[in-house]
């Protein structure tokens, strides 16, 4: 018995031996479940994907943030006013040197340069997924043009709002040198260049039967009407293209791209929509297909749980009407009816978007609702719960939606008008204006045309994020407005950058204006 | 408020009737063991309930442990334990914890009412038993246990070996109706486990060393292997408050297998995993007694650290003197023993994420959306931008520790007194410093932060009148504790680094408040100083100051105030802390009473600066602006602060000024006791003792602290009126001793 016992026990010491011998530094190497590594990464058609998804993903928060794309494109010197909000006051006073963490945040620009940063290492990198023989030099060639278009865009959308700003175009992964700021010319130059050379390599629709075998079918395993215009394609880089032009006051340019894009539209399936599209489908991405006409855009689809509050025009607007029951009572901003009145003057006639029925004035809802009430609610942009809801269950599914073909239209018209040609810029806006149910314009020597034409950028691309960007390219072009033009000599026309941008890079200085 | 005829806010406040209840505790053990000495066995079980007096929070715990010790033959023991224990938590009701899991901000113009009849019908829907009621169960299982064999084959000869494992699982299943959020319903579902396995494996060999000395060696090996699975999914509007889940085509073949039906899932998969091994050695060397030294080596590698920087040697050393020798002469000193040890030992880090250097994550979401991880539908990877970057080439962080102690006994040792100073190197700390923020990041993880601690404990027990019969005894005990930290080192040779709302600078504490200084009240605009060059008032950041405004201190001098004139101030960590207390007896009577404290010790307070910035707080709808049913509640007076224009852009009160840094030092009765002992050490009774007592905790509060309790201020300083109150209890009780 005892002889059994001891045997047993020197079992038991042994099996302990072993395991502890079996602890080795193999072990050790257990890889996080929770990030790809640095060495498996690049390796499959899946990263490369993941990266180019991940560009967008980047974007689409860069402007969410806060509602930043509202925040510094509509509210300042806009339409909307708070209803109470008084860091929404400031941003529409244009104090921008508030101390308001919405402020404080927005005039960050940290986000826009995650994009590029994203960018410049998918330019470096995506290559590497070669090696898988399903990641094919077709796709390789058309992202890294994408790559290019986003990073060209994100420069844009910099020194719209701050003017001169740093152009990093290498990853300088770890070093993190410290840039300085560079002249905006040369930062849009640099923009503009990449567009014009990745314009052409981008297709019109994503995912269609190439006969040139140019382009990938089936790209990245969906079809044509799943992409429709969610990616930037060949219109999308003239419209960025068309824009820089218009910034940079070049509008022979403007005029030239905005025009090549009004002439292919129908090869991007882009149309221009009528009043109650407008209201209801263009900025719910969807299976519906008015949505094809975000060509350049970012959307939040429903049935992928991308529904969110912030970064959509509804959270900072709707509100309760009688008919949509939310729970929220008032809006954070809203057009007050002198300036509804000012937008949509009743010499227009019946404007679909907001005017008042002839055969018993009551006010056309299409805009707005509660108009009766003292703070009338702007519910143009309203996709809730995935374009369903009944505002009971306030998550926004509506697209950021940066141009459509409306807005090319009023940017060619703008620039033949600029260009001195007036009547067929006139041609443009009366388009638009018929599309909207309002009558011509007549062509006259003393007509001001350039003035209608924003007056319809106005009225349509209300609460599109424009309203600020317009107002600085309008006086550009007046001048007859000596505090706009005290804002534009200043470089006020910029937002301040924010103090957290100044502490870590010592070579960014305030601009001028805000110090 | 903005409808003024909303009839829910008339009538009584009388709110704290239902949410404040008396909740009784309590906590009964029992045990059985028996065996001999070769063989033997212990069971244990014990219920545990404890409540608070706040929003009927309670923790019931039930545990039962079995322990069987068996030596099969003389020379080797081999025990074993198996534990399991099952915590159920019944959670708070606040509007801010299920605002934050639901991820929905509802419109919060209309708070809870202050009258027990609404709020009561509030109460009502978290009723389990009703059937469209709330589900909040929260569970807690535990299971551990052990195997463990100790041997002693040959004389001198030591083995002890022991395979140990540790399941917790905690599950969480929550249905909040669509009655507790504007018609919208919410389900959601947790469970997660960690998972520890230990090996350990140990030689051990006495030598004798001449007459007097003595060591011992010991070596081995440990390992352990941790897994933490995580899994949460969540969905808003189930078909209707009777569908609490949802039930999925369970069979793989099937093409809808797993997939929701009638609302859509968000599901969040998660796991984590680490080893650990290491290898060490230790000697202990005896000499009569008298002296003692030891040291120790070991090699640790962890699985959290990159492949060229797994591995880490600790070291440590002690020695232990006692005097007893040379005092046997002394008439006050009876006992004096010295103490001084060093050890430098590697930090673990408890992340998984540094182990690959420079990676991709999944970080598409912005500020209220933290977990969209695809975009039209796809997932997107992208470097860890919000997160931080991190790099390779990361080394262990370590602590270099000295201690030093001397313990010594006067008066027959009825005065005891043990004083030990140390001081504490934390080094190659890893911390993210912030980059230009022209690469994305919002910083970059790096080493070489360095902070050092010094400071004293004191213990002292003081048996100043002996017990006895007829007489009074009185047992004084007391400790206090005295700690000074400074930041020594940053990451790159940095002098400071400013994180947020916080400040880091060599030379200065890393608890400091980093904040504006007040000094009172613009009340006109003439009073505010015009910087003689440009003829303009003194800004804050560009706005200039106007009547009404606060008169911030312009440190530099530079006629805008802005963060270079923040300073850094206070401590939210206490320098100075310990406690004391007595214990009187008088025949069969006893008095206890225990009293701890906290001084040098400050807190920002949020609570006030949020109540009266109201302008920006109630505006905002997010979840700084919920008010919970103890809105209602006055924690503090207001009154004494400056009235400011609350409407002003400088927003005057804006939490980061010392207007609002409080004095949060205290001194606090934690228990007091009175007992009464009917057994007369047996005499009297069948029992060995038979105690009789009554005990109140939390009775007394001295502090200078404004708000409510100065122990309710946050990890990091900060109170914000929101914690749960520490509840005053009252115990009566029985203590049997067979």
């Amino acid at each position: 018995m005892k002889n059994y016992l001891y045997r047993w026990s020197i079992a038991i010491v042994a099996l302990y031996s072993i395991t502890f011998v079996s602890s080795c530094n193999k072990q050790l190497d257990t890889a996080s479940t929770r990030q790809a590594s640095e060495d498996q990464h690049w390796t499959k058609f899946e990263d490369a994907r993941a990266g180019l998804l991940g560009m967008y993903g980047l974007f689409r928060a860069a402007l969410s943030d806060n509602n930043a794309y509202w925040i510094l494109g509509e509210l300042r010197g806009g339409d909307f006013q708070a209803v109470s909000r008084p860091d929404l006051k400031a941003v529409i006073d244009g104090n921008l040197n508030a101390s308001f963490p919405l402020i404080t945040e927005a005039t960050n620009w940290r986000r826009y340069y995650t994009i590029i940063n994203a960018s410049n290492l998918f330019i470096e990198r995506v290559g590497e997924c070669l090696v898988d023989p399903r990641y094919t030099e077709s796709y390789y060639k058309l992202d890294i043009a994408q790559a290019r278009a986003i990073r060209a865009f994100a420069y844009y959308m910099l020194v719209r709002t701050w003017g001169d700003v740093p152009l990093v175009t290498s990853t300088g992964e770890g070093n993190f040198e410290n840039f300085p700021r560079t002249n905006q010319s040369a930062v849009l130059g640099f923009a503009k260049n990449e567009l014009i050379e990745v314009a052409t390599r981008l297709p019109y629709q994503y995912s269609t039967v190439d006969p040139d075998l140019v382009y990938p079918p089936n790209y990245y395993g969906k079809g044509a009407d799943e992409w429709k215009n969610t990616l930037l394609g060949r219109l999308s880089a003239y419209a960025i293209l068309a824009h820089i032009a218009a910034l940079e006051g070049d509008y022979i340019n403007a005029a030239v791209y905005s025009q090549f894009i009004l002439d292919n539209a129908p090869k991007a399936q882009l149309t221009t929509v009528s009043t109650s599209e407008l209201v209801s489908d263009l900025f719910l991405f969807s299976t519906s297909d008015v949505s094809w006409n975000q060509f350049v855009g970012f959307n939040f689809i429903y049935e992928r749980g991308e529904s969110t509050t912030s970064g959509h025009i509804e959270q900072l607007a709707l509100a309760n009407t009688t008919a949509f029951p939310m729970s929220k009572q008032l809006p954070d901003i809203y057009v007050n009816k002198d300036s509804i009145a000012v937008l949509f003057p009743r010499s227009n006639g019946n404007d679909q978007r907001f005017g008042f029925n002839p055969l018993n004035g009551l006010p056309t809802e299409a805009y707005f609702e509660n108009f009766s009430s003292a703070i009338p609610v702007f519910k143009k942009i309203r996709q809730v719960d995935g374009g369903s809801g009944d505002g009971t269950f306030a998550k926004y599914n509506s697209s950021i939606v940066f141009t459509r073909l409306e807005e090319i239209t009023l940017l060619n018209a703008e620039a033949l008008a600029v260009l001195g040609r007036g009547e067929e810029a006139i041609q443009k806006l009366n388009t638009m204006r018929s599309n909207r149910g309002i009558s011509g314009l007549n062509y006259s020597a003393d007509l001001d045309l350039i003035t209608e034409i924003f007056a319809e950028r106005r009225r349509e691309l209300l609460g599109e994020g424009w309203r600020w960007f317009d107002l600085v390219r309008y006086n550009k072009l007046k001048r007859n407005n000596p505090a706009f033009n005290d804002l534009i000599d200043k470089g006020g026309i910029y937002w301040p950058i924010a103090q957290d941008v100044i502490n870590r890079n010592p070579g960014i200085q305030q601009n001028n204006y805000w110090k | 408020m903005r409808d003024s005829t909303n009839a829910d806010y008339y009538g009584a406040s009388n709110w704290t009737d239902l949410y404040y209840q008396y909740s009784p505790t309590y906590n009964v053990d029992a045990s059985i063991s028996g065996g001999s000495d070769r063989a033997n066995f212990r069971f244990f079980s014990g219920l545990t309930k404890n409540a608070n007096t706040a929003d009927a929070t309670s923790f019931t715990r039930y545990n039962g442990s079995f322990y069987i010790n068996v030596a099969p033959v003389k020379w080797m023991m081999v025990s074993s334990m198996l534990s399991y224990t099952r915590q159920e938590r019944e959670r708070n009701r606040n509007v801010r914890d299920r605002l934050a899991e639901q991820r929905y901000i509802p419109d919060l113009t209309n708070p809870l009412t202050p009258n027990k009849e609404l709020y009561g019908t509030y109460l009502k829907e978290f009723d389990k038993d009703y059937a469209t009621g709330a589900t909040d169960d929260n569970t807690n299982n535990l299971i551990n246990g052990y195997l463990a064999i100790s041997a002693n084959p040959f004389e001198r000869l030591n083995y002890t070996g022991r395979i140990g494992f540790d399941y917790n699982e905690g599950i969480r299943d929550v249905f909040w109706p669509r009655t507790l959020l504007e018609g919208n319903n919410f389900v959601s579902n947790y469970f997660g486990y960690n998972q520890r396995l230990v090996l350990t494996n140990s030689l051990s060999y006495d030598l004798e060393i001449g007459d007097a000395g003595k060591l011992i060696l010991k070596g081995g090996q440990n390992f352990v292997s941790d897994v933490y699975k995580y899994d949460y999914a969540y969905a808003n509007n189930t078909p209707n408050d009777f569908i609490k889940i949802n039930v999925v085509e369970g069979d793989p073949n099937k093409a809808e297998y797993l997939i929701p039906r009638g609302f859509l899932v968000n599901y969040f998969p998660g796991k984590m995993q680490s080893k650990l091994v290491s290898f060490f050695g230790n000697a202990v060397y005896t000499h009569n007694e008298m002296l003692k030294l030891s040291a120790v080596v070991s090699r640790e590698g962890s699985s959290n650290m990159q492949a060229d920087n797994r591995w880490f040697t600790n070291y440590s050393g002690g020695i232990e003197y006692d005097f007893q020798d040379m005092i046997i002469n002394s008439n006050t000193l009876s006992s004096l023993l010295a103490t001084a040890s060093y050890g430098h030992i590697g930090k673990l880090l408890n992340d998984d994420r540094f182990n690959a250097g420079p990676a991709y994550r999944v970080d598409l979401g912005f500020t209220d959306e933290p977990t969209l991880g695809s975009y039209s539908g796809i997932g997107g990877l992208s470097r860890p931008y919000s997160t931080g970057w991190v790099g390779y080439g990361i080394p262990w962080a370590y602590t270099n520790q000295l201690n030093i102690g001397l313990r010594f006994g006067l008066l027959e040792d009825r005065l005891r007194i043990g004083i030990d100073g140390y001081r504490k190197a934390d080094k190659d700390m890893l911390m993210p410093v912030p980059v230009a923020a022209e690469w994305g990041y919002t910083g970059a993880y790096k080493n070489g932060l360095e902070v050092n601690n010094t400071g004293i404990d004191i213990t002292l027990a003081a048996q100043i009148l002996p017990q006895g019969a007829n007489r009074l005894g009185w047992l004084f005990t007391g400790n206090f504790n005295y700690n000074k930290n400074e930041l020594s080192a940053l990451p790159d040779g940095l002098a400071n680094v400013e994180i947020g709302n916080t400040r880091l600078e060599i030379g200065k504490p890393i608890d400091a408040f980093w904040i504006l200084k007040n000094n009172g009240i613009y009340n006109s605009d003439g009073e505010v100083p015009q910087n003689p060059s440009t003829n303009t008032p003194i800004t804050y950041k560009g706005v200039p100051l106007k009547a009404g405004d606060p008169r911030w201190v312009d440190v530099n001098g530079d006629y805008t105030i802005n963060d270079d004139d923040k300073v850094l101030e206070g401590s939210y960590m206490p320098k100075m802390s310990g406690g004391f207390g007595s214990s009187l007896t008088y025949n069969d009577f006893s008095l206890d009473f225990q009293f701890y404290y906290a001084l040098k010790r400050n807190a920002l307070n949020q609570y006030a600066a949020s109540r009266l910035d109201f302008i920006n707080t109630e505006v905002n709808n997010n979840i700084n602006s919920v008010k919970e049913i103890t809105f209602w509640e006055r924690k503090q007076d207001l009154s004494e602060y400056p009235v400011y224009n609350p409407w002003s852009a400088v927003v005057p009160y804006r939490q980061d000024q010392d207007l609002f840094l409080e004095n949060a030092s205290y001194l606090k009765l934690r228990s007091l006791s009175i007992g009464y002992d009917l057994s007369r050490n047996g005499t009297r009774t069948a029992f060995r003792k038979c105690l009789l007592y009554v005990t109140g905790t939390n009775l007394l509060t001295l502090s200078p602290f404004k708000g409510d309790d100065p122990e309710l201020v946050n990890y990091n300083g900060i109170y914000n009126g929101y914690g749960l109150v520490n509840p005053q209890s009252l115990i009566l009780g029985v203590r049997v001793n067979f």
